[in-house]
């Protein structure tokens, strides 16, 4: 009995494999986008399952008309037909095209093309080779196993073995089973009446699909979601509202919609500096506090989501400290009432936001499970978002500093009117030392309880002690008087670089250490170009300032 | 005041806080590039470790100090800058005890087996004399990157020395050959395969365990072998049709001479020859593996052969328990002998004489010619056999050096470019410029030669490897002399009665390790027993046993690696600390007036 069915299931999965590639109107998403996949060590819906490899595959979240859920099912359904030559792997690596003779221009290539190109096989059996003796891997090889790992992926979907959305009766964190198990006899635990249902709710909504009859689909799609729910994973199941709300997190884009409310909210601002108009002052506020509100809330969804402080990749981190940028810009506003400070604040929020939205590759959104060494919450949690908010209270001062040299730059003359912004710095750099301090210590009583040493001249210990002595210095400097003006404001700027090594100059440049959990590679171009603007910048003002140098205070006033 | 006013002044400076609060940071950053480019170890040997470091964190603590005493009477609003500053020295005194007091090393610990050698991080060699069991430890003064000038100077006697002149911080291994004069060793052959299209040359070395005598040359397999006896000398030229081979032997091995012992399970005392040994053989695995933590026999295929046998010197009770694996000669045995315990002092390994099967090498579906050398018992004679793809004899003969061959096969010829009767196998060690892998990937070496009367002795130069030893016979002295990193004698036993990995559901990542351990010591007749994983260690008796990493290999049991730790100035580091952000926290955060207003005064001068 059992086995016959389970040959039924194997020919209805077959017909599956035959279907053509074509846009269903009308169709309802909802609940297969519910249904629970185990991939990655992690359970979550189909939908974030979907964007992800979309994502990964194509460079976007959907492809042409075909929204990511839709894609997963066409290139399902489409087995050696046009989905096998049509250009969908995207790939941006120039060296890479060159190396493989692809053509350089172009940016999407067919499965068919990678898959026998005689050069990428080869290519890769050598980076796997490096990858496993450990050793470090050059930029090609690691875009080459990117290419390799895409190819194998859309074959998986294509194939149904990437699809493991079996529950495990033994427990959910046993492996889960693969679409295609359905194709070998016995290749599923579930007993006979559970194999019943799972068979005629499949096949619903498989007839669903190949006659595009939304309402058979849709009825599929419920019992399908039910049979796997109720009677496969014996209501270990993960709950519905779990993955709605991840489902939830998918589609809102909050961080998005933080940074489109941030570039308005500066907008507006400017424009009420420069009218001084009090109806709009109060728009732009309401505009910057919806934004931080969204990001807020973006954030705590992702908290519920991967059911850990959000701190572990440098995408969380990215995420966290531009919205303690902005949180701390409004503590100080709070106290002085200017609304530049937030609005210088909101500058570096909307960059780093900008980032986190546009370049997965080098910040990676997806939610990972935790390494090893991090699943010690309690300490993880107040270690790291300590450090990381010290960044973010840096990053403030960061933005004053150059909102400063702008002044020195284009309006020399009003200099002696922002000597107040050297204050906020001053404040931000306060805030920023005592976290950093205490970050770092708290770093120190884990590494203590965790690796069995409080201070090993780790890299990223190194340098997160680094940055805090360079603050130290410039608040020393200030006390003594030496540090104004003009110097406060270019030191306190090129500290920030020693919080980039520590944030991401370890990681992505250095390379070493215990830290290597959060390790990895790209960006290199952004932070550089970044690095070379603001040397730029502070030149060019140290020589607007020597120009009109006796009228506002000096670098190293004597006394 | 101890100090003259105008250096109490100068040390209590601003400027001098600020310079090297600079200093500081600048010297980090290198460090961490210097990290980055030649490995954990080099950040430590050229910058943390070194006394200048240290001086300038004294200097940096001195500062602290007499800025917070030129202070002095502090005012209550100095508060917060006075707990800071005796937070950041009481942080400086702390770290003074860790450094100096402190223990920070490595304990791995075999399943099932018990240690208690701390393996800590500065190098040495050290001596020790055979006779009067006398040991002498020097320290290895480490570079960054490799030396080549006198390091140490170790007198043995008025006239004669060890020199170690040099040291490689990152090694690699490059195998050499090289003749024996004297008659000794394995014998080497080097030889060349080639057609139109096709050129490949490789060594082959019979008679060392730890080379394979066979590799694979794209469509040929090559294999080589010393012949022992003229049995089978005939058994080569005419290969019985039922191979009835036996299991293989062991070799046990001592300054240089090697001992034949065929694996024969009878469970009974042999005597083996010219060494005055007995050993008993208990029992063999073909395919060994470790289940329930226990060594077992998975199959009879010999997929990785295993035997456990007992040494013992004849006529005495006391026994040396082995287990040596064929696949693993590095592996030696399970009970202590990779160090080097004194005990018998036989190092052993197991030469199985089955062929694994195909699958087992990774050979599925792929025919190729086999071309056969051997060298007579007398090491006169090179005699050759090629086979075709299917098994059938294409051709035979003796072989001469330099002379041309055919293999019969894909046109294919082959040429014996050197043979080397007696030959020894070297591996030498090769610096590496920068690391290209994590650290661990590469080992260390010193270069050690004699010296007597002051001129160095060159022929006796050679390279010792981390964790490696030579006897060493100097004035009718033996000598046995040790590289390897120092060592730590716990005063109670870790034995390590189980470990397990945990997986993230449906991958093979490992996600949690956790390793059952007993303490075992003399004065504890109990034996507490312990769980140690990530985040979760064992304290006793002061020490602390953290879970750092493990090994784990088809075949043997598995290795728990323990951070073991020993921190006196753990408490006072975390005072300073507190302190410290505490003082930052009352300077940043309180009103600096505040506390002259509390205390009755106006605040302003």
């Amino acid at each position: 009995m059992k086995h016959t069915l389970s040959i039924c299931l194997a020919l209805v999965f077959s017909t599956l494999l035959s279907a053509a590639p074509e846009e269903r109107k009308g169709f309802d998403w909802t609940e297969v986008s519910e249904i629970a996949i185990q991939e990655r060590g992690r359970l979550k819906p189909l939908d974030t399952f979907s964007r992800e490899t979309v994502q990964f595959i194509t460079g976007k979240t959907s492809w042409k008309t075909f929204s990511a859920i839709e894609c997963i099912f066409g290139w399902l359904t489409n087995f050696d037909k046009e989905w096998d030559d049509e250009p969908i792997i995207r790939v941006d690596y120039e060296a890479l095209k060159t190396e493989l003779g692809f053509e350089k221009d172009q940016k999407y290539f067919t499965l068919k093309a990678v898959r026998d190109n005689p050069k990428l096989m080869k290519l890769v059996r050598q980076a796997a080779e490096k990858e496993r003796t450990k050793e470090k891997l050059s930029d090609l090889e690691r875009k080459t196993l990117i290419l390799a790992n895409q190819k194998n992926m859309l074959e998986m979907i294509i194939s149904g073995d990437a699809l493991t959305i079996f529950p495990n009766p033994k427990g959910m964190s046993e492996p889960w089973f693969a679409l295609t198990s359905l194709n070998e006899p016995g290749g599923l635990p579930y007993p006979p009446e559970s194999m019943q249902l799972l068979g005629t709710s499949l096949k619903s909504l498989i007839d669903g699909f190949l006659k595009k009859d939304a309402f058979a689909w849709k009825k599929g799609a419920v019992d399908f979601g039910s049979v796997l729910r109720v009677d496969l994973a014996k209501g270990q199941y993960p709950t519905v509202s779990d993955l709605k709300r991840e489902i939830h997190y998918n589609h809102l884009r909050p961080f998005r919609w933080a940074w489109v409310l941030y570039t308005l909210a500066f907008i507006l601002i400017l424009a009420a500096i420069v009218t001084n108009h009090r109806v709009l002052k109060n728009v732009s506020f309401g505009t910057l506090l919806l934004g931080f509100g969204l990001h807020a809330y973006g954030f705590v969804i992702r908290c519920l989501v991967s059911g850990r402080p959000p701190v572990t990749n440098m995408y969380e981190s990215v995420i966290w400290v531009t919205w303690g940028c902005v949180l701390f810009s409004l503590l100080i506003w709070l106290q002085y009432k200017n609304l530049a400070i937030p609005a210088a604040a909101v500058v570096f929020s909307i960059v780093g936001l900008v980032l986190a939205d546009n370049t997965p590759v080098v910040l990676d959104p997806s939610i990972h499970p935790l390494e090893p060494v991090l699943r010690s919450n309690l300490w993880l949690t107040i270690h790291v978002l300590t450090i990381t908010l010290s960044y973010a209270a840096f990053a403030l001062s960061l933005c004053l500093g150059n909102v400063v040299l702008g002044f020195y730059l284009f309006k020399p003359k009003q200099v002696p009117t922002v000597q107040q912004y050297t204050l906020y710095m001053y404040r931000a750099i306060q805030i920023g030392v005592v976290l950093l301090a205490a970050g770092t210590i708290l770093g120190g009583v884990w590494a203590d309880y965790s690796w069995g040493r409080f201070w090993g001249w780790d890299p990223k210990e190194v340098w997160a002690l680094t940055a805090l002595l360079l603050y130290v210095a410039v608040l020393h400097g200030r006390f003594a008087g030496w540090l104004r003006g003009f110097g406060f404001a270019t030191t306190t700027v090129f500290c920030f670089l020693g919080v980039l090594m520590a944030w991401y100059g370890v990681n992505f440049v250095l390379g070493a250490g215990l830290h290597s959990y959060g390790f990895g590679s790209g960006g290199m171009g952004y932070v550089g170009a970044y690095v070379a603007l603001q040397i730029a910048f502070v030149i060019l003002a140290y020589l607007k300032y020597r120009e009109s140098g006796s009228s506002t205070a000096p670098i190293f006033p004597k006394k | 005041m101890i100090l003259p006013r105008s250096l109490f002044k100068f040390f209590s400076s601003l400027k001098l806080a600020v310079i090297s609060l600079v200093l500081l940071a600048g010297v980090l950053g290198t460090a961490t590039v210097l990290e980055s480019k030649y490995g954990t170890r080099a950040a430590w040997v050229a910058v943390y470790g070194t006394p200048w470091f240290a001086g300038l964190l004294f200097l940096l603590g001195l500062n602290v100090l007499c800025a917070a005493l030129s202070r002095y009477p502090w005012k209550p609003r100095q508060t917060g800058f006075v707990i800071t500053h005796l937070g950041i020295i009481t942080i400086l005194i702390g770290s003074c005890l860790t450094q100096r007091f402190g223990v920070d090393g490595n304990l791995p610990v075999f399943e099932k087996s018990q240690d208690n050698e701390v393996i800590l991080n500065d190098l040495s060699v050290t001596l020790s004399d055979e006779k009067s069991g006398k040991k002498q430890e020097y320290k290895i003064r480490e570079s960054v990157n490799a030396v080549s000038r006198d390091l140490l100077e170790i007198s043995l006697s008025n006239s004669n020395s060890l020199v170690v002149d040099g040291f490689i911080p990152r090694a690699v291994l490059k195998r050499k050959y090289l003749a024996n004069s004297d008659r000794t060793g394995g014998s080497a052959l080097k030889i060349e395969l080639y057609n139109d299209r096709f050129n490949i040359s490789e060594w082959l070395y019979s008679g060392n365990p730890s080379t394979p005598s066979k590799v694979n040359l794209g469509p040929a397999e090559l294999s080589f072998v010393n012949l022992w006896s003229e049995e089978e000398l005939k058994n080569f030229k005419n290969p019985p049709k039922t191979k009835k081979q036996g299991i293989g032997f062991l070799v046990l091995m001592r300054e240089g001479k090697n001992f034949r012992v065929p694996i024969e399970i009878d469970k009974t005392w042999h005597s083996v020859g010219g060494t005055g040994l007995e050993i008993k053989i208990g029992r063999y695995l073909p395919y060994a593996i470790v289940e329930k933590n226990q060594l077992v026999n998975k199959s009879n295929e010999p997929v990785n052969p295993a035997v456990e046998f007992e040494l013992r010197r004849k006529g005495d009770t006391d026994t040396e328990k082995h287990t040596v694996f064929s696949n693993f000669p590095e592996f030696a045995t399970l009970h202590g002998a990779s160090k080097h315990t004194g005990g018998l002092g036989y190092s052993v390994r197991m030469i199985s004489s089955q062929a694994p099967p195909k699958e087992a090498m990774g050979m599925v579906g792929t025919s190729r010619g086999e071309l056969q050398f051997a060298l007579s018992p007398q090491r006169d004679k090179l005699y050759y056999r090629a086979l075709g793809k299917t098994g059938d004899l294409n051709s035979e003969g003796v072989v001469e050096t330099d002379k041309e061959y055919s293999t019969g096969w894909m046109d294919l010829k082959f040429r014996i470019v050197e043979n080397l009767p007696f030959a020894s196998e070297n591996e030498t060690p090769d610096a590496l410029d920068s690391i290209t892998g994590p650290n661990d990937a590469y080992t260390t070496a010193v270069h050690l030669v004699e010296q007597r009367d002051g001129k160095k002795i060159e022929s006796s130069g050679q390279w010792l490897l981390e964790n490696s030893g030579k006897l060493l016979s100097i004035e009718g002295r033996e000598l046995f002399i040790q590289y390897s990193k120092n060592r730590m004698t716990l005063p109670f036993k870790i034995y390590l009665d189980k470990f397990r990995v945990g997986t993230d559901p449906g991958t093979q990542k490992a996600a949690t390790y956790q390793s059952t351990v007993k303490v075992r010591s003399p004065t504890n007749e109990n034996e507490p027993v312990a769980e140690i994983s990530m985040n979760e260690p064992l304290h006793y008796g002061g020490y602390t046993f953290y879970q750092a990493s493990y090994q784990l290999e088809e075949g043997k049991p598995a290795v728990s690696v323990f951070a073991v730790n020993f921190d006196p100035g753990r408490w006072v580091k975390y005072i300073g600390s507190l302190l410290m952000c505490l003082g930052i926290g009352i300077m940043f955060w309180m009103n600096p007036h505040y506390f002259d207003i509390l205390m009755g005064k106006k605040g302003k001068k």
